[in-house]
């Protein structure tokens, strides 16, 4: 119970402390605007033939950009919380100072990543719900009741983005130039992921890293079961590696988090600000 | 009698310089980095009930120690018994048992308040939630913070932050608190105010270990004093003791202009006293002596400075302090 309790402070103090810095809180909504999903939708709309996405249509099934960007852009945006809210948040924490003290409490320190992302996905909720009332306001979003089915997908994306989580933050804990690391990462994971685009169009060389993600089954099984896009594999088949690399990622990154831990306690890094 | 609240045995850190490459590692060539020895055989016992104190210049060892003893780090040989528990075996009830201010005015979250800081800090510490709003305005009265409790950190002064720092430290109602440095930084009258509160701690029967450079705080505050130079213990007693270990009772400074050799000077003086330390800058000697009297030896010294020619330019007679005796054992100054 107490770690549970631990874990709601942490993501209540990341809450608390974030929402003070206004312009970031702005810049959560609006920064994925002008940086992704505006771009793309204006690129999409530029090969439209007849307004209608013919290219899109003829890869996936589906004409319905949109929905295909904004779609991605709810696993971006979870992409970001593993790598910017929780690994490179606990990196921050670690140059700021406060680090060592939160460590020096009994709370386990899995816990902390666990908080992060607590606090990562009550942002990532609003940011959203902001999202999509752009989207469905000014860039013609349809809301379809098929979306709900696509939840279970989520949740395996959140869980597995944990996973990912554990596995960043050990290794942004461990490394001086984190930001470089965090930024490139984030947009080769994103990337290969097929959040903007099917990783169908991505080259070969690149395709069996697109398959070895759990993202990328998350967002093809969000947009098949959303937009009844054709899947990349039968979804069923798509599930079931989704849970298991879900199931891989967990235990994998828990294990290289533990890692970590002990390597800055060895090496007294932990306070090296 | 009481178990100890700390105790180390031969207590080793060692840091490699440097960095080994994934590349060497591949290749499993020879690891040829530098070690450095931060902490070398370090035996201490602090007892239940007592202000402990860790007393050295920087780079002494002294935070390395602490850090083994608050978990944060891992020795690389010796035995740890904080509270009686082992911290490598079970560091989860260490930590749950220990205060620590280690890192003092940057370890707050300067965007909270002081209450909601400690109210995070409260849940880390799995105090239970009926417990929590008490104990939290205990802490705050106990580092005279209430009235302040509800402003943003940002806008505490160096001595506030600190004093959160402490109070955040208190939140486990630990029987043991170790303290890094608690007045770096701070302006005397913040520095006298935190001396207070440590005083305070130890009246509810707390044990506190501190570590500090400042040996006037180390002399005022501690009942026992662990010199620490180099990663070892040189000297570990009462601060009156340690006084006494230097068969001084005064300490006399000297500037002497010289022009040619000193050594003729210097064997003058050493029969008069002791000489602790003497360095030669820009034609000035300048002469820290130990002696027994110095009425006795100031005279002494004018009559050396005249039969070897010099001039003594300055003189300041101060009382023994452990500054003197950090210089005897060492040969160098705290401060170095």
């Amino acid at each position: 119970m107490g770690e549970v309790r631990a874990a709601f402070a942490i993501a209540r103090k990341d809450v608390q402390t974030f929402s003070r810095y206004r312009i970031s809180v702005a810049s959560m909504v609006f920064t994925p605007l002008y940086q992704f999903i505006v771009p793309a939708f204006l690129f999409g709309a530029a090969f439209a033939v007849n307004g209608r996405a013919a290219g899109l249509s003829a890869t996936l099934g589906t004409d319905d950009l949109p929905g295909f960007i904004f779609l991605g852009g709810v696993v971006a945006g979870l992409i970001s919380i593993a790598f910017w809210g929780i690994a490179f948040a606990l990196r921050t924490e670690a140059d700021a100072g406060t680090l060592e003290p939160s460590w020096l409490t009994p709370t386990h320190h899995e816990t902390f990543v666990i908080g992060r992302a607590m606090g990562g996905l009550f942002w990532f909720a609003l940011s959203q719900i902001a999202l999509w009332v752009i989207g469905i306001v000014f860039l013609g979003l349809r809301i379809r009741i098929e979306m709900l089915f696509a939840l279970p997908a989520v949740l395996f994306a959140i869980l597995s983005m944990v996973g990912m989580a554990y596995l960043l933050a050990a290794i942004v804990l461990l490394i001086r130039e984190a930001n470089f690391f965090v930024d490139t990462m984030q947009f080769a994971v994103g990337t290969m992921s097929g959040f903007a685009f099917p990783v169908t169009l991505l080259p070969g060389i690149l395709q069996p890293i697109a398959f070895a993600l759990p993202t990328t089954y998350a967002i093809d099984l969000l947009r098949v079961q959303a937009l009844g896009s054709r899947p990349l594999f039968d979804p069923a088949l798509e599930y079931v590696v989704l849970i298991a690399l879900t199931a891989v990622f967990y235990p994998l990154g828990r294990w290289a988090f533990a890692r970590a831990e002990t390597t800055m306690r060895r090496r007294g890094m932990l306070s090296q600000y | 009698m009481r178990d100890p609240a700390v105790e180390t045995r031969d207590l080793v850190k060692v840091f490699e310089r440097g960095r080994r490459t994934i590349w060497q590692r591949l290749r499993r060539e020879p690891d040829r980095r530098d070690r450095f020895r931060a902490v070398d055989g370090i035996d201490l016992r602090v007892e239940a009930g007592e202000i402990f104190g860790l007393l050295g210049p920087n780079g002494a060892g002294k935070t390395t120690t602490m850090k083994m003893l608050a978990t944060l780090l891992i020795p690389t040989s010796g035995t740890i018994r904080v509270l009686g528990i082992d911290p490598l075996a079970r560091p989860r009830e260490v930590r749950a048992r220990l205060g620590a201010m280690l890192s003092g005015e940057r370890s707050l979250y300067w965007k909270l308040t002081g209450r909601e800081n400690l109210e995070y800090f409260a849940a880390l510490y799995h105090v239970p939630p009926a417990e929590t709003t008490d104990r939290i305005t205990r802490c705050l009265v106990a580092v005279n913070l209430s009235d302040r409790a509800d402003d943003y950190v940002e806008r505490y002064s160096t001595g506030m932050r600190q004093r959160l720092a402490l109070a955040r430290a208190l939140l486990p109602d630990p029987p043991l608190i170790i303290l890094d440095e608690p007045t770096v930084g701070l302006d005397p009258q913040a520095s006298r105010d935190l001396r207070d509160r440590v005083r305070e701690l130890r009246a509810q029967g707390r044990t506190v270990l501190l570590t500090t450079h400042y040996m006037e705080e180390a002399d005022q505050l501690c009942d026992r004093i662990a010199i620490i130079d180099h990663g070892r213990i040189v000297a570990l007693d009462t601060p009156a003791a340690l006084k006494r270990t230097i068969r001084a009772e005064e300490v006399v400074h000297l500037e002497i202009g010289v022009d040619g050799d000193d050594a003729a000077l210097l064997e003058r003086l050493e029969r008069a006293g002791t000489v602790a330390r003497h360095e030669r800058r820009n034609g000035t000697l300048a002469v820290t002596a130990h002696c027994a009297s110095a009425r006795d030896f100031v005279p002494a010294a004018f009559d050396a400075a005249r039969s070897t020619g010099t001039t003594i330019r300055h003189v300041e007679v101060v009382p023994v302090t452990l500054e003197d005796v950090f210089l005897a054992l060492t040969g160098r100054g705290l401060r170095e």
